[in-house]
């Protein structure tokens, strides 16, 4: 529960043929973490499976694209039977998805084909309008000139400018009459004997030939209604490939097929990603990974089943120097998910580290309600965690926890949606006695940096870093320094003396943090060293304390929260009956959003920065298994 | 307002200039007194990478490029840093052209694959699903959803009409540099007018090659090869381009260049001769600007010019000590003048 699960390495040598299946096996299984085998890699100079990647990745891509075109979603979830996919299989699949994509993509080019032609008609129409501002007869377009070479065309615009001034240097001139949407409309005219040399100068510059219809003779109401025609030709056409798309991805056998050929490549997945960590030699593969020490059995007995003992299976436990490299796994029950996401929000425990999850849920709750101490606001939170469950996912219980802990705390302060009068307080109320909040904020404060320094220490030690916990700021000096200043502060304020004692266990605490840090300047010079040593004590120091004071907002917020209400109370007062209530109900609504938010964030800050940065390094290697389906990286699991 | 905006990136190319090489440096290492320099990344020290001349950089040549661009381009943002993105696009172009040429070929995937660049973090093509088409009419499509989505129609055309890819390249080269000088002119004020003498000169040194290949190598009229040249020339403006378009001759064309150029060109006897002294310009003008001048961006982009050609010049020592070649005919072919005056015939 305080320690992500115990792991241990398994090595895997099994028979080539087999590696689908195994790898299937343990996709299903879901606790095997796949790593490079441990085993020579002179002895194993094969990479496995080679081939079937490249025969899947052809297939996925296509499949993806035929999934796309027809707008359905992709599949994912497993189909039993699970049986292992074979790398024929897989060619067989690819070949025919090959064959469908092909016709998919025939139809993508018609529909686009389609789409420019109606642009271009959309545009003619568009443009009809503005033959008139050019005052010649549209008939001279299509007659045959002995002389004179004249068309009719679109080009992109930005080639205008440039066209012109080519265009100009084979004797040519261009009128354009018409822009719309990037595309300009012109007529070009000139020399007939130099049409040979312009046309490969139209080409360079997009230029479309527009076909003048016949019609284009001076009745354009006529015209008009040609084009009309051509563009609804056109959306007939677009409309019935598209029909004909959608009758054809409606097709149940397609439809199974395509759905068939989902699950045959979320069933080749495994293979494909273990097989890039397989080596091999002739008939045989090896493979490594981590496996929950909890589940080992369950991998033995899976594997026996469904491999007849063809395999070769060891295990050991994690070495002193690959700690960092084990993957760590949290279990937790599903109430405590919630805190468990935010920490891994910070970052992945290592696999030594304590896991602090438990600690987070306890403290977090806690301060939240102290800050945000009212019953009934509290109530509200739980109720919404309840009522809006589904909505808020795996978050519902930490919703419910910091509402059930805001009621508590209201019952302690005697607060009812800011009344202070419906209820008697259990301790007091915030305001009657704010130096008493601010003094038990500074005692959790206390606490909670003794306990971060704690599990630091304790980390340390896991590690082997001896040293660091106990010469460090943060390790048992830092501790001792830091108790022997509070104690000397207490003594301080109430004998009015230090006594020998503290002062010397404050000295020795120091004595050490500076020690440690002069070793570690080793190579610096002289005057350098020093400062260093001296400003990194000083530092340790101020973290401290300045640590300490930032839980006083604990005793802040909750003095800040009555504060808002006296402020509510005040307006609602100025007002007559109903504008009395409306101001309160606006007021808690207010107060529970806005403040809620900015108490929740306070209480995220207190833990990642003063307790977190401390003792949790985040750097762990998050636990990810083979698994049937794509999800995104576990560090996470349900007990 | 420029000191400050730009300090950092000062700071940055003057100590980056440090890695270029000087003319002794680079003596010295044609006549094997010397066999590596400091300015030299280690992984191309020792380039043994084939005696075969592709006239490109390739892949640990422009791996150097595109980590050096990334440290100056850090503290940019906006139109400056859009430049110089930009700048290193034009690798990505020949990943681009190397696309569709293996798709129009039939070539595999993973054979095109082969001979792509890694682009890094600089990478903007999508460059995994243009590879995963099936064929070119796909492929066009993907590429409409992207920057070079006006050369899609172009290239359809040209596709069925079976035109030579050299012509789609050349368009996409258009494409690139247009967008480029695009790019140097949004820029205000002091980088602006540097910048453009940079961009500019590269671009007249383009225009001017391909006018002369077009003209009198590919036998284009006029009309055609002015056409197909990029529409931002510095010096060398549309008008004149224009005139020299109607020229009938190589010489004739020499001939009429404004005179900053006559001067530059006077008696190269072919394209690559002219291509090696416009380049000594566009070089020269790098110099005068990340050495003159400070606290601009067009101190980076001198320097990103100026370290390519180094590491060209890296590279061709390399190939020619390893062919074996003479330290002069190494000399002749990087354009640099040789020792005692002479000429290689």
């Amino acid at each position: 529960m305080l320690r992500p699960q115990r792991m241990k390495r398994v090595e895997l040598i099994l028979l080539k043929d087999d590696a689908p299946r195994a790898a299937l096996l343990l996709a299903d299984y879901g606790s095997f973490a796949p790593e490079f085998t441990e085993l020579d890699s002179a002895s194993l100079p094969e990479l496995a499976g080679e081939d079937y990647r490249a025969a899947y990745g052809e297939a996925k891509t296509r499949l993806d694209r035929i999934v796309a075109h027809f707008e359905m979603a992709t599949p994912t979830e497993r189909a039993e039977p699970l049986q292992a996919v074979t790398e024929p299989q897989l060619r067989e699949l690819g070949a025919w998805l090959k064959q469908i994509w092909s016709r998919c993509s025939e139809a993508d080019e018609r529909m686009r084909q389609m789409r420019e032609a109606h642009r271009r008609t959309e545009q003619l129409l568009q443009g009809l309008d503005r033959f008139r501002h050019i005052d010649i007869d549209l008939t001279r377009l299509h007659a045959q000139h002995s002389l004179l070479d004249m068309r009719i065309g679109t080009l992109p615009a930005e080639n205008l400018q440039r066209l012109e001034e080519a265009l100009r240097l084979a004797g040519y001139t261009a009128i354009s009459f018409f822009f719309a949407e990037g595309t300009t409309h012109l007529i070009i005219a000139g020399a007939i004997g130099q049409a040979g040399n312009i046309e490969r100068v139209l080409q360079a510059a997009n230029w479309h030939a527009t076909v003048v219809p016949e019609e284009f003779h001076g009745k354009p109401a006529e015209v008009r209604a040609n084009l009309a025609a051509r563009m609804q030709r056109l959306e007939q056409q677009a409309e019935e490939e598209d029909r004909q798309r959608r009758t054809w991805g409606a097709q149940p056998e397609f439809h199974a097929r395509l759905l068939e050929a989902a699950h045959t490549l979320v069933r080749a997945a495994p293979y494909v990603q273990l097989s890039t960590l397989m080596r091999g030699r002739g008939e045989l593969v090896a493979v490594s990974g981590w496996v929950p020490d909890l589940a080992l059995e369950r991998l033995r007995h899976g594997l026996q089943e469904h491999l007849a003992g063809r395999f070769v299976q060891s295990a050991r436990n994690p070495h002193a120097d690959e700690h960092l490299r084990v993957p760590s796994l949290l279990s937790h029950r599903r109430w405590l998910r919630p805190f468990a996401a935010l920490v891994l929000n910070y970052g992945v425990p290592r696999y030594d580290e304590i896991d602090p999850t438990i600690p987070f849920a306890v403290s977090f709750v806690l301060m939240f309600g102290m800050m945000f101490g009212d019953l009934g606001q509290g109530a509200v939170i739980a109720l919404a965690g309840v009522l809006f469950r589904r909505r808020l996912g795996s978050y519902g219980p930490l919703v419910v926890g910091v509402g059930a802990s805001s009621a508590l705390f209201g019952l302690l302060y005697g607060s009812v949606f800011g009344y202070e009068g419906f209820i008697p307080a259990v301790w007091i109320s915030p305001l009657s006695d704010p130096m008493l909040m601010l003094r038990v904020a500074l005692g959790w404060g206390v606490g909670f940096i003794v306990l971060a320094t704690l599990l630091t220490i304790y980390n340390r030690l896991i590690e082997g870093r001896l040293r660091d916990a106990l010469l460090d700021s943060r390790g048992v000096a830092g501790l001792v320094a830091y108790l022997g200043l509070l104690a000397g502060a207490w003594k301080l304020v109430a004998a009015g003396h230090l006594g020998i004692v503290i002062p010397l266990a404050v000295c020795a605490g120091l004595g050490a943090i500076f020690e440690g840090s002069w070793k570690k300047g080793a190579g610096s010079a002289f005057t350098e060293r020093v400062l260093i040593a001296v400003v990194e004590t000083y530092e340790a120091v101020m973290t401290y304390i300045s640590n300490t004071l930032s839980f006083l907002r604990l005793a802040a917020f909750s003095l800040n929260h009555v504060a808002l209400f006296v402020a509510i109370f005040a307006l609602g007062n100025m007002l007559h009956n109903a504008g009395y209530w409306v101001t309160v109900l606006l007021g808690n609504i207010f107060i529970l959003v806005l403040e809620g938010g900015i108490v929740a964030i306070q209480t995220i800050r207190l833990e990642y920065y003063e307790g977190f940065s401390r003792f949790f390094s985040g750097d762990g290697r998050p636990f990810r298994p083979l698994a049937l389906v794509n999800e995104p990286g576990i560090a996470l699991q349900d007990r | 307002m420029s000191v400050a905006r730009y300090a950092y990136l000062n700071a940055c190319v003057s100590v980056f200039a440090e890695r270029l090489l000087d003319m002794d440096e680079i003596h010295a290492l044609l006549e094997g007194r010397i066999t590596r320099s400091d300015a030299i990344p280690p992984e191309l020290a020792n380039d043994a990478s084939g005696t075969g001349f592709t006239g490109e950089l390739d892949q640990g040549y422009i791996s150097v490029l595109l980590r050096e661009l990334a440290v100056l381009i850090r503290p940019l943002s906006g139109p400056a840093r859009d430049l110089l993105s930009y700048w290193a696009h034009r690798f990505e172009l020949t990943n681009l052209k190397v696309i569709i040429r293996g798709k129009m070929t039939g070539q595999p995937q993973a054979a095109i694959e082969q001979d792509l660049l890694d682009m890094g973090s600089l990478q903007r093509l999508p460059t995994a699903e243009l590879l995963q088409t099936d064929s070119l009419e796909e492929l066009l499509r993907r590429l409409d959803e992207t920057a070079y989505a006006t050369i899609t129609d172009q290239a359809r055309q040209m596709l069925e009409r079976g035109e030579a890819l050299f012509a789609l390249d050349a368009a996409i080269d258009r494409h690139y540099f247009t967008g480029l000088a695009r790019r140097g002119n949004v820029l205000q004020s002091g980088s602006s007018q540097l910048l453009r003498a940079i961009v500019g000169s590269v671009i007249d040194h383009i225009n001017l090659v391909w006018l002369l290949r077009y003209r009198f190598a590919y036998n284009f009229p006029p009309a055609q090869a002015y056409y197909l040249l990029i529409p931002a020339g510095h010096r060398l403006t549309s008008g004149r381009l224009q005139q020299l378009a109607q020229r009938a001759s190589f010489e004739d064309v020499i001939a009429n260049l404004p005179e900053s150029f006559a001067r530059l060109l006077a008696g190269t006897r072919n394209s690559t001769e002219a291509t090696l002294r416009l380049e000594l310009e566009t070089w020269r003008i790098s110099s005068n600007v990340l050495y003159h001048t400070s606290f601009n961006v067009a101190r980076a982009l001198a320097y990103m010019v100026l370290r390519e050609r180094d590491l060209r010049r890296w590279r061709a020592i390399v190939r020619g000590r390893n062919l074996p070649a003479e330290p002069d005919m190494i000399r002749t072919a990087l354009g640099l003048p040789l020792p005692t005056g002479g000429q290689l015939h």
